[in-house]
């Protein structure tokens, strides 16, 4: 994995006409967090809400606005690839405007889904999508909402645009008679919120052609002729977030055009298994719907299909041997489609003279490695699904002879589709792994279902879990270690690592409580041994597309994400921070009582003096939940050996609980404002005394003199109202500033530094 | 069934059986047929309703602890309850005539029921026997009822006549009975012809087809008979058949003696063929366009341009929704609403096959967004539900009775009920991210459903048709759709064409229009067959039928009556008259009035025909008023449309029709803004109101009171121009609430 470290220079060495000028910036950002206050879940995280435009013209440099929560003091966009690149957008006077960017395409940069992320003083934010095009691009920039305002469009271009709410967009396009041209609207597969219908109409805007299952449309005119593109939500949602881009494409007689690129749902974290060819050895051969025109194969076998038309139904024959194993697995869902693929294995035999079927399996559904979140109340576990509708499963063989096989589609008795195609792979035992992780979510109480994105932006002294499972494969079973690599300077990963058989781990990701401002993208992997040789596997992070608040409202969109960047931050540091006494393994010998001394930094204060905590760690996740003093400068963790049955060996393990703290939003903020009022004091002192020693010299001036001399006391005279006026402007400003920094409750996990225990094997008596 | 009830007589009865021994030998039996309780003795019961539900059958005990099955469907269950229930109290062989039941039934004893029969009557009598005889049970071998037949079957009858019916009963053992003192009879219209409990038809003043139902023992048959109203029918006044619809309806006519009216003037079709198809009154500019038109197939070229329309889609999408159960119970289903919605609009616009929609929603799987007729499935969760509401909508059947016992009017038993039902049973549900909505998909395994009655697993059977063996693999829902849409299905396309029927002319060939069976026949069946023909061997073509029904002259007649044809309700010869619906008549007051109504979360301009499910009905009291269903049931009486003191009043004295008449860029602002004279603003709104260009009178009336002087609250004159606003907009309240405007007609 290709990867860069930088690290950010500090806010707090930059000059004060710099400080200033964040403040303003931080201040800004107020009103917009006010909205994450309400949730009072999670402490403030950056997050990249939108690009406007949502993408470019590959080898071309466009202007970008973003928008988000807690990145109004973002100074540096970066993307997923090196390929593009940004520059702050620059006034009259050199100075950057808050954000805007400049945003180069390189020509070589690869076409497709890239995402881009923006550093401020919190660290790294949450990612948004940024699309690179072949065709030149075009941005919506005023209202469309009637066929009179109708945007014109070019064919062979992209539209970028946001839906306004209970709102039609409407676009013209000129067509010949015969011209075919492909409509496509990226929307959720680039993060928006959009759930986009798409229709083209008549001159008049009488709908001809209407697309609302995320599909393209395939357009022919039928004669020469204006004619109008409407899009609009499918419940006639809009906003800012609610953006899409249209993009329409000449096409010629039996010219295939592609979808548009788009991220990649969690459960596709398994797909494909290492080494796999990119097209399959064989192709689905049509009719095979019947028992009587199988298609046979020999395995192990590697079979392109599709399930199309609906209720197809493909059968597949072999022989095989009793006692032979082999694994079955099919991808569809995981390739992108709305589809439940479902497998019978029957045993063909006879008797009587008649066919004689015996089932040996049925396959469907892998299964989601923990238990995800149902739809209830609260949520009662990750909002994260790395199962998947396809399959992943055995086939041993009882018998002797020939078997049929069956893949059907379950959700597709009526829907044809060529889209909704397979690869089915029956393989020799091939043990392996894949992994998936995510920024673990807490325990909520009742009724809170927000599902937040949640970037991996450390603050000083803090430790941020993240959850790691495993799709194992072909009977794969070993222990898996977690590994972190090219962090930045201050932070250090510490891998609680899958055991063998189980299928969750833990990622520990702690920042020293006073490491540099910085920002790397970081590696992120799994390792194990399997028949003697080191297998590694990336973990595959993922995340919320957006932050969601009320999962009953709206649905939560996880998604896999591309990169790992990991920030710290030194403007602000943890609540408190959790380590034990001593940093070298404890040991204990097995059987006995480990008491750990912990000590706690507190930086605020907290709602209650107890924190409940659990016990992350293989041999010692059984360890019942105990209290930490949250009112005190140390604790002790006593841990019993001899119920926990922990055998000898080495450990690292860490307490998770959740508290509520009392936390000041932006305290620099103040300082600034602060600074910024007495700068603005002093200056407006100034002015005033110029403007007052001029006002006295024009009373005393000759006739020669006055002229210039009343003028200069008039701009002097002008120069302190706008002093003044940037006092009391700054004076709001740290006004605001203050009652954003007052305590606020906000539950958080919080997670110690990771402990390692050395358990010796009891002396034998 | 235990057939040794003898032995288990109660002992008190002993001597009365002992004495009645001489007759009861084989011997006795051969020359003198024992009373049998089945048929001879349950009869009686049915016939003076002392099982029905709302008496002795009523559910959860029946009266006063006398329980019989709901018409004698469970004669077992009745004979214990009869004989041997509450200690045997019930009769008393000793004194036959002393039994509590007939004590009860002359009136004798206090019943609820009051007195049902007569001492002396034939039933009465037959009881006495029975009870004199031991109470029999019956013998095992004795003949089974098979069926019942009515003559005449079919016959026509002057208006004032009458006709006698006789039912007869046909056995196992080849005889036949005459049953007409047993049988029930029951006129499907009693406006057209009464029938007595003694199986008298007495018919009425009105023409039409009439039929009566004869019911004996759970089986039916059936009397039709045509009731001329035989007026003179000369060929020159019947308009030139345009296709088979004329040919039929026309044929009818003249069978009955009714004249049809002439065909309507161009105004009048354009007006309602657009309410009709698209759901919306023509534009001024349309009509215009139209009347000017001197093409000779503009009537075909409007019927092609309203198919082709948004209208249609929106129109038809707003019936089958409502009939679909679109409705939003949480403010979470606006999603799957919205989408389902979509998907039938779409459908229709794209005109994709009748069978085609209804297999994608019976068959749904996945998930709403990526499969929007899932959300059926998300709005109809029971699987009994299911099976009512798909066979009541698509089939016309309804088979909720059959749930708990035999269909009293129809063929179909439990078995048929949980057969259909086995359909579903293997829709599989697995939870999605959102709250109550599932995935739907097909669970592998053998589709069967259970006869909660009698226990018995039963296999997929479609209304009794062997649809084969479905392996486990099939979605068995995928063969109910292949079975409806087979051109031999004899539910399926007659109960869309006769739905379709209703919409155009306002009645149903079958009415209730989803409730086709043997005992409700069509008024018109060459017709309804020829219909259905059609409509399969299009390929369920919807917009075909839409096409073949209102391109008939049939369809275009005018609703002025002749002479002959007032009382004509159910022959089509001439327009029936209908007011409009609720969405439909918001739009043409908003269209009349250039206002528009807000709708929640729908762009401003949105159409109320186009809404996609019911909850804009709580915030708008003029679709309440005006009956628009809440989407509660697959029936398509929900839809109120019936007239009421609430709807005059709301068109008369709402802030909503006045802020309508009032707004600043409203019709009344525009016209008085208008550089043109009165008499094409008058014409302009009649345009817009009834498609028409005002005659003479209505001409000088109009322009005269637009020019009326008024004076304010104080009595003060207003001024000429503000008089002149109010004048219009007067005028245009009163074009709005004239039956014209409100009608379809």
């Amino acid at each position: 994995m290709k990867s860069t470290r930088n690290t950010v220079p500090s806010i707090a060495h930059r000059s004060m006409h710099r400080m200033c000028h964040v403040t303003l910036g931080c201040l800004l950002g107020l009103s917009l967090s006010t909205t994450v206050w309400a949730q009072a879940v999670c402490l403030p995280a950056p997050r990249l809400l939108t690009t406007k435009p949502m993408g470019g013209q590959v080898g071309t440099a466009v202007d970008v606005t973003i928008t988000g929560d807690h990145i109004d003091d973002a100074d540096v966009l970066t993307f997923s690839h090196p390929g593009i690149a940004a520059e702050p957008k620059r006034d009259a006077n050199g100075q950057p405007i808050a954000n805007q960017f400049t945003v180069t395409i390189a020509a070589d940069c690869p076409l497709g889904i890239h995402e881009a992320r923006v550093m401020t003083r919190l660290g790294v934010s949450s990612s948004r999508v940024f699309n690179v095009g072949k065709l030149p691009e075009v941005t919506q920039s005023k209202a469309n909402t009637s066929l009179e305002t109708a945007m014109p469009l070019e064919i062979n271009s992209t539209c970028n645009a946001a839906m306004s709410p209970r709102a039609v967009d409407f676009y013209t396009v000129a067509m010949q008679q015969g011209q075919r041209m492909v409509v496509d609207c990226a929307a959720q597969g680039i993060d928006s919120k959009l759930n986009p219908v798409v229709i083209i109409a008549d001159a008049d805007g009488n709908d001809l052609v209407v697309e609302r299952r995320g599909g393209a449309i395939d357009f022919t005119a039928p004669e020469t002729a204006q004619y109008v593109i409407k899009v609009h939500d499918l419940t006639f949602n809009g906003g800012p977030y609610y953006f899409y881009r249209l993009v329409l494409q000449e096409a010629g007689a039996g010219e295939v055009i592609a979808r548009l690129p788009s991220t990649h749902s969690v459960s596709s974290c398994s797909w494909p298994p290492a080494g796999l060819a990119e097209v399959a050895a064989t192709l689905e051969a049509e009719p095979n719907n019947e028992r009587t025109v199988a298609q046979a194969v020999t395995l192990p076998c590697d079979i392109s299909g599709s399930f199309y038309p609906a209720a197809d139904v493909d059968t597949f024959e072999f022989t095989a041997k009793k006692g032979d194993v082999w694994w079955v697995e099919v991808a569809s869902e995981r390739l992108g489609r709305p589809t439940d693929p479902s497998i019978i294995v029957q045993h063909v035999g006879e008797a009587d003279g008649q066919e004689k079927l015996t089932d040996v399996v049925e396959l469907s559904d892998i299964a989601s490695p923990v238990k995800v979140s149902s739809n209830g109340y609260s949520y009662d576990g990750p909002p994260y699904n790395a199962g998947s509708t396809d399959i992943l499963g055995k086939l041993e063989i009882k018998q002797d002879g020939v078997h049929r096989l069956q893949l059907s589609d379950l959700f597709g008795g009526t829907r044809s589709d060529r889209r909704n195609v397979y690869r089915l792979i029956i393989r020799k035992a091939a043990p392996d792994f894949a992994l998936a992780g995510w920024a673990l979510h807490m325990n909520l109480r009742n009724g809170d279902r927000n599902a937040l994105s949640k970037p991996m932006a450390l603050r000083g002294g803090a430790t941020m879990p993240i959850e790691v499972v495993v799709i194992r494969r072909d009977g794969f079973d070993g222990e898996i270690e977690l590994k972190m690599g090219n962090l930045p300077e201050g932070v250090t990963a510490t891998g609680l690592k899958i055991p063998a058989g189980k299928t969750r781990g833990i990622m520990l990701v702690t920042a020293d409580e006073n490491a540099p401002r910085g920002l790397s993208r970081a590696t992120f992997f799994g390792e194990s041994t399997i028949d003697g040789e080191t297998i590694r596997r990336p973990v595959r992070l993922a995340s919320m597309a957006w932050p969601v608040a009320n999962a009953w409202a709206e649905i939560p969109s996880p998604r896999l994400v591309a990169d790992v960047p990991v920030s710290v931050s030194d403007s602000e540091q943890a609540p408190v921070t959790i380590a034990p006494a001593n940093s070298e393994p404890y040991i204990v010998t097995a059987g006995e009582t480990l008491t750990i001394p912990l000590t706690q930094i507190r930086r605020c204060d907290f709602s209650g003096t107890k924190l409940s905590v659990k016990t992350f760690g293989t041999g010692f996740e059984s360890n019942p939940a105990f209290d930490l003093a949250l009112d005190s400068d140390s604790s002790e963790a006593v841990l019993d050996l001899a119920k926990l049955k922990t055998p000898p060996g080495d450990y690292t393990i860490a307490f998770c609980g959740s508290a509520v703290a009392k936390y000041c939003d932006n305290l620099p903020a103040v300082d600034a404002a602060k600074i910024a009022l007495q700068l603005a004091e002093e200056e407006a002192k100034t002015a005033a005394a110029e403007a007052a020693r001029l006002a006295e010299a024009v009373k005393t001036a000759t006739d020669d003199q006055k002229t210039e001399l009343t003028r200069t006391a008039e701009a002097a005279a002008t120069r302190q109202k706008t002093a003044e006026q940037a006092v009391a402007a700054t004076k709001k400003q740290l006004q605001q500033a203050t009652n954003n920094a007052k305590p606020k409750d906000i539950v958080d996990i919080v997670v110690s530094h990771p402990i390692t225990i050395r358990v010796q094997p009891a002396e034998k008596k | 069934m235990d057939r040794k009830w003898l032995a288990r007589i109660q002992h008190r009865w002993l001597f009365a059986t002992i004495a009645l021994l001489p007759l009861s030998g084989q011997t006795a039996f051969a020359e003198q047929p024992q009373i049998s309780f089945v048929n001879d003795v349950m009869p009686i019961f049915t016939k003076f309703g002392c099982n029905t539900g709302v008496c002795h059958a009523k559910a959860g005990g029946g009266q006063n602890g006398f329980q019989l099955s709901l018409l004698g469907f469970e004669p077992s269950e009745d004979y214990d309850s009869l004989v041997r229930e509450a200690r045997g109290r019930r009769l008393f062989p000793a004194d036959p005539a002393q039994s509590l039941i007939l004590q009860k039934a002359i009136g004798r004893v206090p019943h609820g029921g009051g007195v049902r029969l007569k001492v002396g009557s034939p039933g009465y009598d037959r009881l006495i026997g029975w009870i004199e005889d031991g109470m029999p049970f019956g013998n095992p071998n004795e003949a089974v009822l098979e069926s019942v037949s009515v003559e005449p079957k079919r016959g026509v009858i002057e208006r004032g006549q009458s006709v006698q019916l006789k039912a007869l009963a046909k056995y196992s053992d080849g005889t036949t009975r005459d049953v007409t003192d047993w049988a029930l009879f029951e006129s499907n219209s009693d406006a057209l012809a009464e029938v007595s409990g003694e199986g008298r038809v007495q018919v009425h003043d009105l023409p039409g087809k009439v039929a009566v139902m004869v019911r004996y023992q759970g089986q039916v048959a059936v009397f039709t008979a045509a009731i001329p109203l035989g007026a003179p029918v000369p060929e020159e006044s019947f308009p030139p058949a345009k296709n088979f619809v004329d040919e039929l309806v026309f044929a009818n006519l003249k069978q009955i003696g009714i004249p049809p009216s002439p065909v309507c003037d161009d105004a009048t079709f354009l007006r309602r063929v657009s309410l009709d198809i698209a759901g919306r009154l023509p534009t001024a500019e349309e009509t215009d366009s139209f009347l000017a038109s001197e093409d000779e197939h503009k009537r075909e070229q409007v019927i092609e341009r309203l198919l082709k329309s948004p209208g249609y889609a929106d129109y038809f999408a707003n019936k089958w929704t409502a009939l679909l159960k679109n409705r939003r119970d949480d403010a979470s289903d606006i999603t799957s609403n919205f989408a389902f919605h979509a998907w039938i609009r779409d459908s229709l616009l794209a005109n994709v096959s009748y069978d085609q929609i209804v297999r994608e929603l019976l068959a749904a799987t996945g998930t709403v967004i990526a499969n929007p007729p899932v959300a059926w499935y998300k709005r109809v969760k029971d699987p009994k539900q299911q099976l009512e509401d798909v066979s009541q909508l698509f089939l016309g059947v309804r088979l909720q009775c059959a749930q708990c016992h035999h269909h009293p009017f129809e063929r179909w038993s439990q078995d048929d009920y949980y057969s259909l039902q086995a359909f579903f049973s293997q829709v599989g549900r697995k939870p999605t991210a959102i709250r109550g909505e599932d995935l739907i998909f097909h669970q592998r395994g053998t589709a069967t459903a259970k006869n909660v009655k009698s226990g018995v697993m039963l296999p997929p059977m479609a209304l009794g048709d062997d649809v084969g063996t479905i392996p486990p693999d099939e979605d068995p829902r995928l063969r109910l759709a292949d079975w409806m849409s087979e051109p031999e299905n004899p539910f399926f396309a007659k109960a869309l064409v006769n739905r379709y029927w209703k919409h155009f002319f306002t009645r149903g060939l079958i009415e209730p229009e989803d409730d086709i069976r043997d005992t409700n026949p069509p008024t018109n069946p060459e017709l309804l067959a020829a219909l259905e023909r059609h409509f399969i061997e299009s390929g369920f073509d919807l917009k075909e039928l839409v096409r073949v029904i209102t391109q008939s002259k049939a369809y275009q007649l005018t609703a002025s009556p002749n002479e002959y044809n007032l009382v004509d309700r159910q022959n089509y010869s001439r327009f029936y008259p209908r007011r409009l619906e609720a969405e439909v008549l918001l739009d043409s007051i908003n269209d009349l009035t250039g206002a528009t109504t807000s709708f929640a979360n729908l762009p401003p301009g949105t159409r109320a025909v186009a809404l996609p499910d019911n909850s804009y009905n709580k915030a708008s009291k003029f679709l309440e008023v005006f009956g628009r269903p809440e989407n509660l049931s697959v029936c398509e009486c929900e839809r109120v449309q019936s007239s009421s003191l609430a709807q005059s009043l709301h068109l008369l004295n709402s802030s909503e029709i006045k802020s309508k008449l009032t707004i600043a860029q409203g019709r009344a602002a525009e016209l008085v803004k208008s550089e043109i004279t009165d008499e094409e603003r008058v014409r302009r709104l009649y345009l817009l109101a009834f498609s028409r260009q005002p005659n003479t009178d209505e001409l000088e009336t109009a322009t005269a009171y637009l020019r009326e002087p008024l004076i304010d609250a104080k009595g003060q004159p207003l001024s000429e121009a503000a008089a002149f606003r109010q004048n219009m907009q007067d005028l245009i309240w009163a074009l709005m609430n004239t039956k014209e405007f409100l009608f379809n007609h």
